[in-house]
């Protein structure tokens, strides 16, 4: 084919500024370390990108729901393992004393030690994570789930308005609002709507730590220290000061006819006791109840973090595959364009400098 | 003798003709569009004689350009085919820089409000989590404001470029009409013989026409061409030229339109070159591509504003709206007689497709819609839409109902204090850490909502991007190929028209040494003649 001189010309320019397109291109992969510098130079890879990326995201935050769970959930396995080593204790002087050498006064001791350690069961209960917010309150972990009326700790009650009463648990599992009979107990104040009050430590929090993957926040006092065992519903604050109850009413001899107002029989006390063990026993197993399930989900996190180090691992790897340089691979070949550029430039000087315009 | 002497003299006239055109060849070599032209050489009469016929010599029978009908036309069909591609990728790449950019694009600004949210969910009486959040909302709504101004700039430099175009046809409208003119005066004025160089510029200016708009040419019996466009509106009749102009869009008076002196709008009829990519990007890429985004707003917007509703906030009152959200677009056409006023609002977000609607009234209350662009009937609600039509409007009317398309630009953060997250359940017993409203905000991202229920926020905006990279890769795969075809029907061309400078180096030669050759033919006459006088003489 016949070929014109700008053709000519035009030919070597245009191969010459393509090489340098090339090899400019490589430099710019290079330079960035990315294969892929807009999602229009691979169009499947870079939605394949956009979607890993996501997942990563997904991942970070998964991650940090996971640790901030973690750390609550924590601190409730102490509260919790707080809360069994104190009942332990009050189990020690129930039995303590209930022994036939124990004289009023070393009972009402024991007492005394045991309600000290009802108020460390309230602290417990009570507890707070370093925010500021209630352990043990359920969705509302701004407000203590325990109140005490009286010398008694009775879990809170709140009506619509937001405005809190102490409340007491019948042995049907419900939680009415209280108010103290004339000795001092805790029982229904039939004054007010039990309906128009909820528990305020209820409501767990579900978090996500995975796309599917759900584990329960801390649990509320609601289903902690209360509880239904041996065909009624427990509170274990009020069994603790049960105990110390007991212990403090004065004891006289078997058969003492009349009974002196406010003491009891030796044998009253002696099933009251053999009672209180039972229950304390009972109350033990539901602090380790809970405390296990505690366990079980610090875990299901443990697991869900080492799922989520490995899929992040294999997500960047993916990605990196798609869209980061391979810069070996990307050096050699801007070597090669190089020398082709180098080629293509000494051609053009080459040739552009011949024309039979030199022999005439 | 004088015969000889005759022959030289024609044989040097002639060869000076074609030293002179190679000369002009050379010349030219570099002259964009320029053919090269060759000398053709006849003989001259003979002179009859008794002893037969006697050759007189040698005349130029024409100065032809070397033309090759075919490979000019496809040049110019080529040359618009690459022009519009490339227009489309370079405008097309600028939206994908918009919209797509790893750290300022939506994807990114929507995945980390969705985080925030997230972070709420697990620790919803957090004040700062809340703040987070509401601060990443603002960042999500000014991200979508952004995109969308940078958007509407991008259509600004359309406008901006369509009246330089315009402007540019025109000038290439008149060229070619005054081309038209010389080159059919010249040719009756010279007996039939071509003006070539005349030639070669009007095939220049269509080359240059071609590059900003496709045309196509009918050849006169005079050497005139006209050139149409569009769909066969005339742009040259012989020695006329129509002017394009550039007028408002009936609905949008933002939205340029090209229309022809006589009045008629064509946009939609214009192909190829640059200004057929400028429109092509505008209707395929930038409008859908604001309504899209838009429609990714106003999702986020209203799924976020249902659950919100459904919740309590940290003080235990009903949630407010999250976002703002500006108000279905609608805009009557200039062209409307009746005082008739449309209405419209979003009734079922699965329903929004993105598209435009244009609402014809019957002139008795009633209306049709039709999906724009398209052109079909649609039915109200089966694109998600409630419309009424107010005051009295005459047949005809029409008005234009964009549903998302200012969503992004008007969207905002509505709550002002982190409180008023309704992060807790609408119902049952209230307390500040309870996370299930919150939970599904965090889903909202996952949730198939879009499309008939059938995409999600998240694969909706990973959509856009991928198929906003789709259309700029094929563009610039058309442009590789367009360039290939291109690059080939120059060659072609170049072959035939050309300039080969060693060709003509050759050619001067031979010229040369005929004309060298034909004044010793002459000289030799003369010393003939002298003899003769010489003999003579004494």
């Amino acid at each position: 084919m016949r070929i014109s001189s700008s053709q000519w010309f035009r030919q070597s320019l245009g191969s010459l500024l393509e090489q340098q397109t090339v090899a400019a291109r490589t430099q710019q992969q290079l330079a960035s370390g990315k294969s892929l510098l807009k999602p229009s130079d691979d169009p499947v890879a870079a939605a394949r990108a956009l979607d890993l990326d996501r997942a990563i995201d997904k991942l970070d935050q998964y991650g940090r729901n996971v640790s901030h769970v973690e750390n609550r959930l924590r601190l409730q396995e102490s509260a919790l393992d707080g809360g069994i080593d104190l009942l332990q204790r009050v189990r020690e002087l129930a039995v303590q004393a209930n022994n036939g050498t124990q004289s009023d006064e070393t009972r009402g001791a024991i007492a005394a030690e045991i309600e000290q350690l009802r108020e460390a069961m309230l602290q417990q209960a009570n507890r707070q994570d370093g925010n500021g917010h209630y352990l043990f309150g359920g969705y509302s972990e701004d407000q203590a789930p325990y109140m005490t009326l009286g010398r008694h700790a009775l879990p809170a009650l709140q009506d619509a308005t937001g405005n809190r009463i102490p409340g007491v648990l019948l042995a049907d599992g419900s939680l009415v609002p209280a108010m103290l009979d004339p000795d001092g107990l805790p029982v229904q104040d039939t004054a007010l709507n039990a309906a128009d009050y909820a528990p305020v430590a209820s409501g767990q929090r579900q978090i996500s730590v995975g796309a599917t993957a759900t584990v329960a926040d801390s649990d509320p006092a609601l289903t902690v220290f209360q509880y239904s065992g041996g065909g009624s519903s427990r509170d274990i604050l009020a069994s603790i000061q049960l105990v110390a109850d007991s212990l403090r009413k004065p004891v006289v001899a078997n058969g003492t006819i009349p009974l002196p107002v406010g003491s009891q029989e030796a044998a009253t006390l002696a099933t009251a006791m053999a009672d209180a063990l039972t229950r304390l026993d009972t109350d033990i197993g539901q602090l380790s109840d809970v405390r296990t399930s505690v366990g079980a989900r610090l875990n299901q996190l443990d697991v869900q973090r080492d799922i989520q180090a490995e899929s992040s691992l294999q997500l960047q790897s993916t990605r990196s595959d798609l869209v980061d340089v391979d810069y070996a691979e990307a050096a050699a070949r801007l070597n090669q364009q190089l020398t082709g550029l180098q080629a293509a430039q000494q051609v053009f000087s080459k040739v552009q400098g011949m024309s039979l315009f030199d022999f005439m | 003798m004088s015969d000889m002497m005759g022959s030289a003299l024609s044989a040097l006239v002639s060869y000076q003709r074609a030293l002179a055109t190679t000369s002009h060849n050379i010349a030219n070599a570099n002259t964009d569009g320029y053919s090269r032209q060759r000398v053709e050489l006849g003989t001259r009469v003979a002179n009859q004689s008794g002893a037969g016929v006697i050759g007189s010599g040698v005349q130029v029978t024409a100065i032809r350009r070397s033309y090759d009908q075919f490979a000019t036309e496809q040049m110019r069909s080529n040359t618009s085919g690459l022009a519009r591609e490339q227009t489309f990728a370079t405008m097309a790449t600028q939206v994908e820089s918009v919209v797509s950019d790893q750290t300022t694009g939506v994807n990114a600004a929507l995945s980390r409000f969705f985080n925030a949210v997230q972070d709420v969910a697990t620790d919803p009486s957090s004040l700062s989590a809340r703040r987070v959040m509401l601060s990443e909302g603002e960042a999500l709504s000014s991200r979508f404001r952004d995109i969308d101004s940078q958007l509407g700039s991008i259509d600004q430099d359309v406008n901006a470029r369509l009246r330089a175009s315009v402007t540019e046809i025109n000038g290439y409208a008149q060229r070619i009409a005054e081309l038209n003119q010389a080159i059919a005066s010249a040719t009756g004025g010279m007996g039939g013989a071509m003006p070539n160089d005349l030639m070669d510029a009007r095939d220049q200016a269509l080359l240059g026409l071609n590059q900003l708009v496709k045309v196509t040419t009918v050849e006169q019996g005079d050497g005139s061409l006209n050139v149409f466009i569009g769909s066969g509106q005339s742009l040259v009749l012989s020695g006329n030229a129509q002017q394009l102009q550039l007028g408002n869009n009936n609905f949008d008076p933002t939205r340029a339109e090209i229309t022809l002196s006589d009045g008629g709008v064509i946009t939609d009829f214009i192909e190829g070159g640059s200004l057929g990519g400028l429109l092509a990007f505008r209707q395929e890429v930038l409008t859908p591509m604001r309504n899209q985004v838009g429609l990714m707003a106003y999702a986020v917007a209203s799924e976020m504003n249902a659950i919100q509703a459904d919740g309590r906030d940290l003080s235990g009152n009903a949630g407010l709206p999250f976002f703002s959200v500006p108000p279905v677009a609608v805009q009557a056409s200039s062209f409307n007689g009746g005082t008739g006023s449309v209405t419209a609002s979003v009734a079922s977000l699965a329903g929004l497709t993105g598209d435009n609607y244009r609402l014809v009234a019957d002139g008795a209350g009633g209306f049709s819609l039709y999906s724009q662009p398209g052109d079909v009937a649609v039915n109200p609600a089966d694109v998600g839409l409630t419309i009424t039509l107010g005051g009295s409007a005459n047949a005809g009317d029409s008005f234009l109902i964009r549903p998302t398309a200012d969503v992004a630009a008007g969207l905002r953060v509505s709550l002002s204090a982190p409180g008023q997250i309704a992060a807790a359940a609408g119902t049952g017993a209230f307390g500040v850490g309870d996370n299930s409203n919150a939970l599904r905000m965090a889903a909202i991202e996952d949730k198939a909502v879009l499309f008939g229920g059938k995409v999600s926020i998240a694969d909706g905006v990973q959509n856009l991007v991928s198929e906003l990279a789709t259309s700029v890769r094929s563009a610039e795969i058309g442009a590789q190929a367009q360039r290939t075809l291109l690059s080939q029907s120059q060659a072609r061309k170049e072959s035939v028209s050309g300039v080969n400078l060693d060709e003509e180096a050759a050619n001067l030669m031979k010229y040369q040494q005929a004309y060298q050759a034909a004044a010793q033919v002459a000289s030799t006459a003369n010393d003939i003649f002298q003899t003769m006088i010489n003999a003579f003489g004494r």
